[in-house]
């Protein structure tokens, strides 16, 4: 199953990006029904993530992640009950080009304060696979508004 | 044990067990909190005391983590205070900018972090979450969902120290928000209120609204009833605005928390209704007229009762809600002045069956302080519904429950809301009280080597012979389990501390002295049997003590007639002019036609009262007094505990203190007035008079309660606090109004089938002395044979169902239960 573009999971980061196909490198942190689905492109989950394709928008792939993860906040916490839904909301921002570079700064530093003074397990876990996505795809997501700002000519 | 730590490199040594955030306050370090409250469990929700600890990987919440040994702890490390500060602004994002139209501006706690951390910009975006606003669970509070920072206090207050919990959080992620999930059950006692550290909940009650540094916070003792709670009273110009605890948090007896009468019903004093002019009667018409006027009416009137039926045709009947000050007077002036020795108070209706059981119990004047709560493994609890009618105790006991783990037993002829947290729930049937005690005495104590051989036990054992544990759960119609848990409670490991929690119900119902000698007996073989006990009466009115204190230090040459036993007299002839203050038998009494008779018999009688009540309808003069909140004394709460009473507020219109009038009225009668003295004088070498204890034991005469006819309940009345200061249908109180409810009867449906009756049919109760139509409502709560009314504060008429009982050794009126014949209307 030499199909795994890039992956970052449970602490494992293969990275076969560049590389080819025969080089690549199976990661052996990711469960089995992920690499073997051919249907799937990319997955995210809280354990990290997982790209087959070069095709994948890593910014869709966040924003489709907090828009499942960000209802497993129960509420009783709040920089998790109101943080999550900042990354969300501000991804999406990203996604639709509106975003800034100093969106990405603001929302790293949201990220890795939140994994340590929420109160549980969820608040710890869910920003990790988007910390680590904007860590290794810091151009993608730069791409994402710089592209826009440059076609669309708002100077 | 003593740990040693550092907080920011400042050696500590502290109690183990003890959090982060409690050893920081106690050596003054800050730490800021925004969901921390000091009577709470730590919901540690806001994340903003995150501290650093060397050795840990990540921050830890102060509020929820225990010291330990050689902890090395740093409050305001660089990476701590970028958390609090985007904590901070998460918070903020979406919270509206209304302050200036805010109730909690400018005492608001966000407001106040906000400021110290200085709080300038907004890194954050994200969609704004929509909440359906909807009715909050009573309506003299109103939800403001949008500016709620989800703390979770009002959850937990409700839950932990009310035991209600009618709110909770509803939803998930940004969408959640507190919900009313159980509105029935909220009581509107307004501690959610009281907790919120926003302005997302605030009172929907008064008018008039104050800012923070336009209005005068008043330090005083609520006078609505006996517990003597310590409270802020809010005024604005003269006019009360609201109460508030926040300054008194850790004062006894209350500690911050107060029920709806406490928090709610301040308006009473500034109602359109209150009398402003002494008034005359002429005929049927009143006259308003100037005080010396009124003097000259009382005088004469006085002097011509005096001189022609002499000074024993005289009685008069105080209100027990009056202060210290007041009563001295009012009791100096008949005893010492007018030489009639018929001077008695409205505690004749909760605190007089308790005074010789707690002698005896005691060897003194000695009611235990709710402190003793804490310091007990058992609570028993009998007698009513402390949360109908102190609500402040009952949450004390919660919270006693909660922080130390004892155990509860409730001994009531009706589901109250302290059996949903009670280890034994024994509801009995109507007065079943004593086989119930006496079970108790012989399944859990009466093998106990100290008891055998304590003085009086031979008779005792003999009394409570027949009361096995089978006997006494067929006779009382309780669950054999619960009864079997009471027993194991009891009994023990031998040495504990038990705290009984005496509440008005017992005394008042028609056994009622002897279910008390019983439950003294209870207590007393507990003693013998090596457990500590702390004996708590509760008191209806707010100085009950006080007037014992003023009967006791003013006597007269002999103890005069009580309270009820005036009516009597008076129906005799023997009574001829009544001066009654701030009480109203109307409303107090059993069977209101007989009152109403006597009081028409009367040649004389003279109301001195804030309002118009019943009783006032019928003077012949009507003199206007003043609240607690518009003069200064003091009251003695049920602790015994002298508790400062301050002025306020200004008198309204003419009104005058009671203390004043009386004083003013001996003078112009030219009576020999003998000052009592000074209360803080009379009160100390009071308190410390003690009597010899009971030698032995009580021995009771207990006879079963009549037998049940097919169309007989015994019609209960759970509440017993209808005061007629908030007025017949609460319109000297706006907040009742407010509340809108009306009185509730609750029956069996077992009961309900038998008689033919449907849910929701209207039916006539009947007793000898009167009819009344109600609406019952079937509930599997209520024992068979009951009819429990909950009247939430409004007139009901049940007095008028009553016959006019006297107990013969105390003389309280029997005002607990009557037995009446139901008949579809």
């Amino acid at each position: 199953m030499r199909n795994v573009l890039f992956s970052c999971w449970k602490g494992e980061v293969v990275d076969n990006r560049g590389k080819k196909p025969e080089e690549f490198v199976v990661p052996e942190n990711v469960p089995a029904e992920i690499l073997e689905d051919e249907e799937k492109k990319a997955v995210m989950e809280t354990d990290g993530f997982v790209i087959k394709s070069p095709d994948v928008s890593i910014v869709d792939l966040c924003v489709d992640y907090l828009e499942r993860a960000h209802p497993r906040s129960c509420g009783k916490c709040i920089p998790c009950r109101i943080g999550t839904r900042v990354m969300l909301d501000m991804m999406q921002d990203i996604q639709e080009g509106k975003g800034n570079k100093k969106d990405l700064d603001t929302l790293q530093s949201l990220g890795e304060s939140l994994t340590e003074m929420t109160k549980c397990k969820i608040g710890h876990t869910v920003p990790v696979p988007v910390l680590d996505a904007m860590k290794y795809y810091r151009a993608a997501f730069e791409q994402a508004f710089e592209g826009r700002k440059k076609g669309g000519g708002r100077r | 044990m003593t740990v040693h730590l550092t907080i920011n490199g400042i050696e500590i040594e502290a109690e183990e067990k003890k959090t982060i955030l409690e050893v920081a306050r106690e050596n003054g370090i800050y730490i800021p909190t925004l969901c921390y409250h000091s009577h709470l469990r730590p919901m540690a929700s806001c994340r903003l005391c995150v501290v650093d600890i060397e050795g840990t990987a990540v921050p830890k919440a102060a509020c929820t983590t225990k010291i330990s040994e050689g902890m090395k702890i740093h409050t305001n490390s660089g990476r701590v205070r970028k958390m609090r500060q985007q904590a901070m602004e998460l918070i903020l994002m979406h919270h509206p900018l209304d302050c200036p139209v805010c109730d909690k501006g400018g005492e608001c706690d966000l407001q106040d972090l906000s400021y110290e951390m200085g709080i300038h910009e907004q890194p954050f975006r994200a969609k704004r979450p929509e909440f359906e606003i909807q009715p909050f669970c009573t309506p003299l509070i109103r939800q403001w969902p949008e500016r709620c920072v989800v703390c979770l206090r009002c959850v937990s207050v409700c839950k932990e120290v009310v035991g209600n919990a009618a709110i909770s959080l509803k939803g998930t992620g940004y969408g959640a928000i507190i919900t009313p999930v159980a509105p029935e059950m909220c009581n509107s006692c307004g501690e959610c209120l009281s907790v919120c550290p926003v302005g997302a909940l605030t009172e929907a009650v008064s008018p008039v609204r104050g800012r923070v540094w336009q209005i005068q916070r008043t330090r005083t003792t609520c006078g609505q009833c006996g517990v003597g709670c310590q409270m802020e009273i809010s005024t604005y110009d003269n006019l009360p605005i609201n109460v508030k605890t926040d300054d008194v948090l850790e004062e006894p007896p209350n500690k911050g928390t107060l029920c709806v009468r406490g928090r709610f019903f301040y308006d009473y004093p500034v109602s359109d209704d209150r009398l402003t002019q002494p008034k005359i009667r002429k005929g049927e018409e009143w006259v308003s007229v100037d005080w010396d006027s009124a003097y000259e009416d009382a005088i004469n009137h006085l002097r011509e009762t005096l001189k022609d039926q002499g000074p024993e045709s005289i009685g008069m009947i105080v209100s027990s809600r009056l202060l210290n000050e007041d009563l001295l007077a009012l009791v100096s002036f008949a005893r010492r002045g007018l030489k009639t020795p018929h001077v008695d108070g409205s505690y004749r209706l909760d605190l007089a069956p308790q005074l010789d059981i707690l002698k005896a119990v005691t060897g003194g004047l000695n009611p235990a302080s709710l402190e003793a709560l804490k310091a007990s493994q058992v609570v028993i609890v009998a007698g009513g519904d402390l949360d109908l009618n102190a609500q402040v105790v009952a949450n004390r006991i919660r919270m006693a429950k909660r922080d130390v783990r004892n155990k509860v037993v409730v001994v009531n002829t009706f589901k109250t809301r302290l059996d949903k947290i009670a280890d034994a729930s024994l509801t009995c049937h109507v007065g079943t009280e004593t086989p119930v005690f006496y079970g108790l005495i012989r399944e859990a104590l009466s093998d106990q080597e100290g008891l055998q051989k304590a003085e009086g036990w031979e008779d005792l054992s003999k009394q409570i012979e027949d009361y096995t544990a089978e006997a006494v759960c067929e006779a009382a119609h309780i669950d054999p389990a619960q009864f079997k848990k009471a027993v194991t409670l009891i009994k023990g490991k031998g040495e504990e501390a038990i705290s009984f929690v005496v509440g008005t119900d017992l005394g008042r119902s028609p056994e009622g002295l002897q279910t008390l000698k019983a439950l003294a007996n209870l207590a007393l073989a507990c003693r013998a049997a090596g457990k500590t006990i702390h004996w708590i009466p509760l008191t209806a009115y707010a100085n009950a003590w006080g007037t014992v204190m003023a009967q006791e230090m003013v006597p007269g040459d002999d103890p005069g007639l009580r309270y009820g036993e005036m009516i009597r007299a008076i129906h005799e002839g023997k009574i001829r002019a009544l001066i009654v203050v701030e009480e109203d038998p109307l409303l107090s009494l059993p069977h209101s036609v007989y009152v109403e008779e006597a009081l028409r018999k009367l040649d004389y009688l003279m109301v001195v009262d804030l309002f118009e009540s019943k009783t006032a309808k019928m003077a012949h003069l009507l003199m206007p007094s003043v609240s607690f909140m518009e003069k200064e004394g003091s009251f003695i709460n049920m602790e015994g505990t002298l508790k400062t009473v301050s002025r306020l507020m200004e008198p309204i219109g003419e009104a005058r203190e009671v203390a004043r009038i009386f004083r003013e009225l001996a003078g112009k009668m030219k009576l020999e007035w003998e000052d009592p003295g000074r209360v803080t004088e009379l009160y100390e070498p009071w308190r410390r008079r003690t009597v010899e204890p009971l030698k032995g034991f009580y021995h009771v005469a207990y006879q079963p309660t009549r037998a049940e006819e097919n169309s007989h309940l015994f019609l209960i009345p759970a509440e017993f606090l209808s005061n007629h200061h908030y007025g017949t249908d609460g319109q000297h109180v706006k907040a009742i109004g407010m509340l809108g409810n009306t009185p509730e009867y609750y029956m069996n449906p077992e009961d309900a089938t038998r008689m033919g009756i449907g849910d929701g049919d209207p039916v006539i109760l009947s007793t000898p002395e009167g009819d009344l139509t109600v609406t019952p409502i079937l509930s599997e709560e209520v024992n068979e044979g009951h009819l429990i009314l909950r009247s939430h504060y409004r007139e009901t008429g049940v007095q008028g169902l009553f016959p006019f009982v006297l107990d013969e050794e105390t003389g309280t009126p029997v005002t607990g239960v009557v037995r009446v014949k139901l008949k579809k209307s």
